[in-house]
C-alpha cells in the first residue's frame, strides 16, 4: 500500500482528497472503498519515515495539505520499480495440514487429498461464474483469471502429492 | 551420403517387395516386347541372305511377255551372268489341298543356274511331278507324295507332289497371290501348248550388285513397249528381300503397339504405386529429421530403386524376349533356308533399357517432384487427399442428390484424382486392347476352307500378349484397391463411429470405384476401335473394308471390369468395416 | 430412473507387445439423463477406454455395457452404428476429421445422415461453426486447419445432430482459454437442452463446469462426487491476498 501511495504522488504530488479518488478510480473493485481514515494514516507513516513532505495549500482553510515525495522517497520509489515482487512463495496450508494428520494418523491421506481437491474444483467453479456474471471491470478480471490458474496449478499439485503418496508409502 | 542413399532405396523395396515385383513384372514384360519386336526385325535379315546365296540368287529378276524380251534384259549393260529365262505359266482351277485355286507353273528341265529354288523337302527337280513352294504347301497342308489336280488341254492330269521347295524371289503365300510351283517343260507344254502364251523370267547377277536398283529403271526404257503395256515386272534383291520380310510386318506393328501400351500401364501403376508411398513417407517426420535428409534427396532415393527395378526388369525381359522371338518369325522362315538365327545382339538390351528406364523413371520423378519443394511443410501436405469442394465435379456430385454413400464415394475419388486418373488410365489401356482384339478377331475370322492372309502366328501372338496385360492389368487392378482400401481404413471407421453401417460404408467404396472402372471402360470402347484401324491401317495400308465386332461382344467389355473392380474392391471393404472402431481409427 | 449410460462390472485388457494390459478393472457407473459428468484421471488410468466402450467402438472383455435401458456390447457393427446415428456424437481426442471433405462437409455430415435437405444441414453446420469461431475457416481442408481449430470441427461434428448423448476425448486439449470458454458455452448450452455430456478432460476448468466429477486410477473408480452450484466469493475482492 504504502509504495502504491509513493507511485501516485509522483511528479507534482497531491492532496489527501485526489488520492482518494486516483485510488478509487485506479483499483476500482480490486480494492475495498477506502475510507479517508487509512489514507491519511498512511500518509501520516510515510511523513513519519521522510519518504513524503507535506505543506499546507494557500489560501485554503479546511487543513488541506500537499503531499510531495522527498529524494529518499524518490529512491525508494525508484526501487520498488526496479525490483520484482518475489516469485518464491513457500507457503502451504494444505501441505502442513497434510503432514500433520498423517504423522498423528489422524485421517486418511487420500481422503484428505480428495476432499481437498473437491474443494478446489468447486472454488473454481464459483471463480469461473463469477467471470461469467460481468460484474466487475477488467483489472479484476485479471486477478480472477489469476486466481483460477493458481487452483489449476493446485490441482496438479495434489496429483502429484497423491502420486507420491501411492509410490513412496508416505509424504513425510 | 549416396552409399546411404542406395541404401536406403534396397531398405525400401525390401519393405514394399509386392510393388516391386509388380513393377519389375509389367517393365520385363514391356521390355520382352521390345526386344522380340527388334529381334524378328533383325532374325530375317540373315537367313534371307543365306536363302539368297544357297539359290545364286538374281539380282535383278524380270518378268516379260516373249523370249525376245528376255534376251533384250539379258543383254543389257552391267550384267555379270546370265541364265537361261524360266517359262511360266498362269493356271486357274488347279485342285489343291481339298480347294480349288490358280498357281504361277514355272517349267524346268534343269536346275537353273541363276534363282535355283532351293529344296526342302522330297526331290529338287519336278520330273513328271511338281515341286511345290514351301509356304504353299504348308498353307494348305499338302505333302509331299499327295498329288494334285491341274487342268490341261487334253482334260484334267493328277501331279504327283515331289518335293517343296524355297526361292528368295518368292514371297510367303498367300499373301502372295497366286502360289508358285515347278513342273518339266513337257508337263508344261501339255497344261499350255502354246508357246506364245507362256510368259518368261530372266534371271541376271550383275557386276555391281547395289545398282540394281538403277538397273531395275534402266530395263523399262530397253522395252518401252512392254513397260507401257504393263506387262514388265522387273524386281531388284533389295525389293526381294523387303518383300520376303514383309512378313515380320504385322508382327513388329502389333509388338511395337504392345510395348507402348505396356509402358503406359507400367507407367500408370508407378505413378500410383509411388505416390502413395510417397505421402506415407513423407508423413514420418521423424523418419526425415533423423536421417538428415531434404526432401531432394529422399526423392533421389525414390529414383534410384525405380532404376534398380528396370534394370532388373530389362535383365528378365530380355532372354525371355529372345528366346521368344524365333517363334514369331517363323513366318518369314517359312520362305528361309535354315530356322531363323537367334540373333542375340546384346545392343538390344541397351536399347531396350533405352526406352523401359527413362518411362519407369519419368513417371517416378513426376510423383516426387513435388519432394523438391523446399519446404517440408508443403511436401508433407502433397500427397494427402484435398476435399474437391471447389470443382464442378465436386459440385455435381453434391448437387446430383445421389443416396449418401455415393455421394462420400465419389468424393472420395474425386480427393485423390491423381490416383483415380492414374487408374482410369490402366483400365482405359487395358480394356482397349481388348476390344481392338475382338475386332480384330471378328476381322480374321475367315471362311473355312479358305487360307487367311493374316499369318496364324499373329493371332496367336495377339490372343497370348492380350493375356499377358490382362494378367498383368488384373493384378494390378487388385494391387491398387487393396492399396486403396488399406489408405482408407481410419476413415472408413470413423463414417461408423458417425452411424453409417458397415454396408453402406463399403457400398461408398465400391459404388465410387465401380462408377470410376464404368467410365474408363466406356472410354475403352472408342480407344480400342481407334487402336484396331490404327493396326489395320499399318498393316494393310488402308482402313476400307474393316471389318467390326457384333456390339454385344464389346458390351462385354464394359461389364466385365465393372464386375472385376467391384469384386475386387467390396472383398477388403468387407473386411476393412468389420474392424471395430477403436482398431480402425488407429490405422496410419 | 433408467440411467441413460450404465457400466457393470466393466473391463478391458489390452495385448500390448507382449504384456497384458488391464485398462479398465471392474466399472460400474451410471449416469442420468441430463447430467454432465467429466472423467478425470492421470494418464494410462482407462479414460479413454472407458469412453471408447461406451460408444461401442471396442468390445469389453468381460461386464455389461447399457445404452438407454439397452444392453450394447454383444452387438454387431451394423447394430451398433444404427444406435450412434440416433444417439450418440462422439468427440475424438485426435479429431478423425475426414480429409477429403472440407471442414463444413465434416460438419454436414451427421445431418445429412439423419435425411436432412441440404440447405438445411449447410446453415445448422454454419451457426455451429460461428459458435465455435471458426466459421470463416468452413471452406477449407481440414488438415490446413490448426489443432485447436480441428478440434473445434470435431465437437461441431459431433453436436450437429444435437444427440442425446455426447461423449468426448478431451475436446479442449489443444485450446486456449478464449476457445475453451466458447466450448464451455456450447456445451452449457447442450446441458440445458437436456442432453447428457460425458468430457474426458485433463483441464480443471472444465471439469469445474461439469455436474459430476469421476476420478479413474489404473482402471477403476477412486472417486465420485458432484459439485455444487456455485458459491458467493467474497466481494468485493481483497487486493493483499497472495497477489
Amino acid at each position: 500500500m504504502r509504495e502504491v501511495v509513493l507511485a501516485l504522488l509522483h511528479g507534482d504530488g497531491a492532496h489527501g482528497y485526489e488520492l482518494k479518488q486516483t485510488l478509487d478510480g485506479t483499483f476500482g473493485d480490486l480494492l475495498p472503498a477506502l475510507n479517508a481514515g487509512q489514507i491519511y494514516t498512511t500518509l501520516a507513516r510515510l511523513t513519519r519515515d521522510e519518504l513524503v513532505t507535506s505543506e499546507p495549500v494557500d489560501g485554503d482553510t479546511r487543513g488541506k495539505r500537499v503531499y510531495r515525495l522527498t529524494p529518499t522517497g524518490r529512491a525508494v520509489l525508484e526501487e520498488w520499480i526496479n525490483r520484482p515482487v518475489p516469485g518464491v512463495r513457500l507457503k502451504s496450508e494444505f501441505l502442513m495440514k497434510l503432514v500433520a494428520v498423517a504423522a498423528a494418523r489422524l485421517a486418511e491421506p487420500g481422503r484428505l487429498i480428495e476432499d481437498q481437491r473437491h474443494e478446489y474444483l468447486q472454488s473454481l467453479r464459483d471463480l469461473d461464474a463469477l467471470l461469467g456474471s460481468g460484474r466487475h471491470g477488467p483489472t479484476a478480471q485479471l486477478l480472477v483469471e489469476g486466481s483460477i490458474l493458481h487452483l489449476r496449478a493446485d490441482l496438479e499439485w495434489l496429483d502429484l502429492v497423491e502420486a507420491r503418496l501411492v509410490n513412496e508409502g508416505r509424504v513425510a | 551420403m549416396s552409399a546411404t542413399l542406395v541404401r536406403l532405396a534396397f531398405a525400401g523395396i525390401r519393405s514394399r517387395l509386392l510393388a516391386a515385383v509388380l513393377t519389375v513384372v509389367i517393365a520385363a514384360a514391356a521390355a520382352a516386347t521390345l526386344v522380340i519386336a527388334l529381334e524378328v526385325r533383325a532374325s530375317g535379315v540373315d537367313p534371307w541372305h543365306r536363302t539368297f546365296a544357297a539359290a545364286h540368287g538374281a539380282h535383278v529378276l524380270a518378268l516379260v511377255p516373249t523370249r525376245a524380251d528376255a534376251a533384250a534384259i539379258a543383254a543389257m549393260p552391267g550384267v555379270a551372268e546370265r541364265d537361261d529365262p524360266v517359262p511360266t505359266v498362269f493356271t486357274a482351277g488347279i485342285t489343291i489341298g481339298g480347294g480349288s485355286e490358280p498357281l504361277e507353273l514355272a517349267g524346268l528341265d534343269s536346275r537353273p543356274t541363276i534363282n535355283a529354288p532351293v529344296p526342302t523337302a522330297g526331290a529338287a527337280q519336278p520330273g513328271s511331278g511338281i515341286v511345290l513352294e514351301r509356304s504353299l504347301a504348308a498353307a494348305r497342308h499338302v505333302a509331299v507324295g499327295q498329288t494334285i489336280g491341274v487342268p490341261t488341254a487334253s482334260g484334267a492330269v493328277n501331279l504327283t507332289v515331289v518335293g517343296t521347295a524355297v526361292l528368295p524371289s518368292q514371297p510367303r503365300y498367300p499373301r502372295s497371290n497366286p502360289g508358285l510351283g515347278w513342273v518339266s517343260r513337257d508337263t508344261l507344254r501339255r497344261i499350255q501348248p502354246d508357246e506364245g502364251r507362256w510368259r518368261w523370267t530372266q534371271p541376271v547377277r550383275l557386276a555391281d550388285p547395289a545398282a540394281a536398283p538403277a538397273f531395275a529403271d534402266a530395263a523399262a526404257t530397253t522395252l518401252p513397249q512392254a513397260a507401257q503395256a504393263g506387262e514388265l515386272t522387273v524386281v531388284s534383291w533389295q525389293q526381294q528381300r523387303d518383300d520376303a520380310l514383309m512378313d515380320s510386318e504385322p508382327i513388329i506393328v502389333v509388338l511395337g503397339m504392345f510395348t507402348i501400351l505396356l509402358l503406359t500401364v507400367v507407367f500408370a501403376v508407378i505413378a500410383i504405386l509411388t505416390a502413395a508411398r510417397v505421402s506415407a513417407q513423407y508423413r514420418d517426420i521423424g523418419l526425415l529429421k533423423a536421417l538428415g535428409l531434404t526432401p531432394r534427396q529422399v526423392g533421389a532415393v525414390f529414383l534410384v530403386e525405380t532404376a534398380a527395378l528396370g534394370l532388373v526388369a530389362v535383365a528378365a525381359g530380355f532372354p525371355v524376349g529372345a528366346a521368344l522371338a524365333p517363334r514369331l518369325a517363323a513366318p518369314s522362315a517359312q520362305t528361309l533356308v535354315g530356322s531363323p538365327t537367334i540373333a542375340i545382339q546384346p545392343w538390344h538390351a541397351l536399347l531396350a533399357s533405352c526406352v523401359v528406364l527413362p518411362v519407369l523413371l519419368l513417371s517416378t520423378f513426376l510423383a516426387v517432384r513435388r519432394t523438391t519443394r523446399s519446404s517440408t511443410l508443403s511436401a508433407l501436405r502433397a500427397g494427402s487427399p484435398a476435399p474437391a469442394t471447389r470443382g464442378w465435379l465436386g459440385r455435381a456430385v453434391a448437387h446430383a442428390g445421389l443416396p449418401l454413400p455415393a455421394v462420400l464415394g465419389l468424393k472420395d475419388v474425386l480427393a485423390r484424382r491423381r490416383r483415380a486418373f492414374w487408374t482410369a488410365t490402366a483400365v482405359a489401356v487395358t480394356g482397349a486392347v481388348i476390344v481392338a482384339t475382338l475386332q480384330m478377331r471378328a476381322a480374321i475370322r475367315v471362311p473355312a476352307g479358305t487360307v487367311s492372309d493374316v499369318p496364324s502366328e499373329l493371332s496367336t501372338l495377339v490372343y497370348s500378349l492380350d493375356a499377358v496385360l490382362v494378367l498383368i492389368a488384373g493384378t494390378t487392378l487388385v494391387a491398387v484397391m487393396l492399396l486403396s482400401v488399406r489408405e482408407r481404413v481410419r476413415d472408413l471407421g470413423v463414417l461408423k463411429a458417425i452411424g453409417l453401417t458397415p454396408a453402406q460404408v463399403t457400398a461408398s467404396l465400391v459404388s465410387a470405384q465401380a462408377l470410376l472402372a464404368a467410365v474408363a471402360a466406356l472410354l475403352s470402347l472408342p480407344l480400342g476401335t481407334g487402336l484396331y484401324l490404327a493396326l489395320l491401317n499399318a498393316t494393310s495400308g488402308t482402313v476400307n473394308g474393316a471389318v467390326f465386332a457384333p456390339w454385344w461382344w464389346l458390351a462385354l467389355v464394359p461389364v466385365a471390369v465393372v464386375a472385376a473392380v467391384t469384386v475386387t474392391t467390396s472383398v477388403p471393404a468387407r473386411l476393412a468395416t468389420q474392424l471395430p472402431v477403436v482398431d480402425a481409427v488407429r490405422y496410419e | 430412473m433408467t440411467p441413460v449410460l450404465e457400466t457393470r462390472a466393466l473391463a478391458k485388457t489390452y495385448q500390448s507387445g507382449g504384456a497384458r494390459v488391464r485398462a479398465l478393472d471392474g466399472v460400474g457407473l451410471a449416469v442420468e439423463r441430463g447430467e454432465f459428468v467429466a472423467i478425470m484421471g492421470p494418464s494410462g488410468c482407462g479414460k479413454s477406454t472407458l469412453l471408447n466402450l461406451l460408444a461401442g467402438f471396442d468390445r469389453p472383455s468381460s461386464g455389461e455395457v447399457w445404452l438407454g435401458g439397452r444392453r450394447i456390447d454383444g452387438l454387431g457393427e451394423a447394430e451398433l452404428a444404427r444406435l450412434r446415428r440416433r444417439r450418440i456424437g462422439f468427440v475424438f481426442q485426435f479429431f478423425n476429421l475426414l480429409p477429403t471433405l472440407s471442414v463444413a462437409e465434416n460438419v454436414e455430415l451427421p445431418l445429412l445422415r439423419a435425411g436432412q435437405p441440404r440447405r438445411a444441414a449447410r446453415r445448422a453446420a454454419g451457426k455451429l461453426l460461428d459458435e465455435l469461431g471458426i466459421a470463416e475457416r468452413r471452406g477449407a481442408a481440414p488438415a490446413t486447419l490448426s489443432g485447436g481449430q480441428q478440434q473445434r470441427v470435431a465437437l461441431a461434428r459431433a453436436m450437429a445432430n444435437s444427440p442425446d448423448i455426447v461423449l468426448a476425448d478431451e475436446p479442449t486439449g489443444n485450446l486456449d482459454s478464449e476457445a475453451t470458454r466458447g466450448v464451455l458455452e456450447l456445451l452449457g448450452a447442450a446441458r440445458r437442452r437436456g442432453q447428457t455430456l460425458l468430457l474426458v478432460t485433463h483441464d480443471a476448468r472444465v471439469a469445474a463446469s461439469a455436474d459430476r466429477v469421476v476420478r479413474l486410477r489404473d482402471g477403476r473408480i477412486t472417486a465420485d462426487g458432484r459439485l455444487a452450484p456455485a458459491r458467493a466469493v467474497p466481494d468485493p475482492l481483497d487486493l493483499g491476498d497472495g497477489g
